[in-house]
């Protein structure tokens, strides 16, 4: 049985929308793309088994699965001239390092001054979505990502 | 009969609708497309929950020139088949200045990334270049941007 999945890939913040067979092996998907990668369910910790079908892993259809070689990503949100450093899974979504740069383990705002503030990559022409996986923004050779949390627009004029 | 073939403006929005970013909202329930009758688009955003405020607002887009023109839309009611009424409004310091119905008759967003806005405002995209719309931007960037306001905890409800 055919299926739909959401591939997130390193380089790139939106994923593909592939077809697979439910019996493709995983090692065939990472393959496809890295050979020397893994593959991850979205916000999981560790990888899927590589000698799993896409079904016995349980994924599904239009599950999002990301693809790369980083087992761990570096990141360092920069706010107000001070940094914060933590690694995630590359699997995990810019909402959940959003939440711990705003949280009370991060720069600790307010929810009010949450709510005004956004992530982006630094010189980027726009604010980052919340469902990018944090494995798209690596730096190409390195498994870093540096995340500017700067106010949100406000239209004005 | 020669059959009307759809522009390219039309042709890019309907590939839109079909890729991944349209389709990985749709599929997370953070929009839907309701209906296209070029050029007019309706889609649903979904909301935060909120007392007696909605769980999706309507908006209708005009995508003519899409995509080298921006969007323009409005907070749609589909029973009256006119833009929402003041009273049926979100509420909240981004969101109610996003869909204010003191400007413009409430047709179109107040927001770099709508095309009558940024008629009215000719300096936005030099002032708010990452919320501002360009050719390279495409629908889902407008719905990424309207769902986080709705979803924010500054939405406050109607």
């Amino acid at each position: 049985m055919s299926m739909e999945l959401f591939v997130h890939t390193a380089g790139r913040e939106d994923p593909d929308l592939i077809e697979v067979e439910a019996t493709t092996v995983v090692r065939e998907l990472i393959a496809a793309g890295e050979p020397d990668g893994n593959l991850w369910i979205e916000e999981a910790d560790e990888p899927v088994r590589p000698d799993l079908t896409l079904e016995q892993a349980g994924i599904g259809h239009r599950s999002h699965v990301h693809r790369g070689r980083c087992h761990r990503v570096e990141v360092a949100v920069r706010f107000n001239s001070r940094r914060l450093e933590r690694s995630f899974t590359p699997a995990a979504i810019i909402k959940k390092v959003y939440r711990w740069a705003s949280g009370p383990d991060g720069f600790n705002l307010t929810p009010d001054q949450a709510a005004k503030h956004v992530l982006a990559v630094p010189g980027a022409d726009h604010f980052l979505a919340g469902d990018v996986h944090l494995g798209s923004l690596v730096t190409p050779g390195t498994c870093e990502v540096v995340l500017d949390l700067l106010p949100r627009d406000r239209f004005e004029g | 009969m020669t059959p009307i073939l759809a522009g390219p403006d039309e042709r890019a929005l309907r590939e839109h609708l079909r890729g991944a970013r349209f389709q990985a909202g749709v599929e997370a329930g953070r929009w839907r497309l309701i209906s296209l009758d070029w050029p007019a688009a309706f889609v649903a955003v979904a909301a935060a929950p909120r007392p007696s405020a909605p769980e999706e607002f309507v908006i209708r887009f005009d995508l003519s020139g899409y995509r080298q023109a921006a969007p323009t839309g409005g907070l749609w009611d589909l029973t009256a088949g006119d833009f929402l009424p003041a009273d049926r409004r979100p509420k909240g310091e981004r969101s109610g200045r996003i869909f204010r119905a003191d400007w413009e008759n409430g047709r179109a967003m107040y927001a770099a990334w709508d095309r009558v806005a940024l008629q009215g405002h000719t300096g936005w995209p030099q002032q708010y270049p990452r919320s501002a719309w360009n050719a390279q931007r495409d629908l889902s960037f407008v719905l990424a941007s309207v769902h986080e306001v709705l979803t924010a905890d500054d939405y406050l409800g109607i």
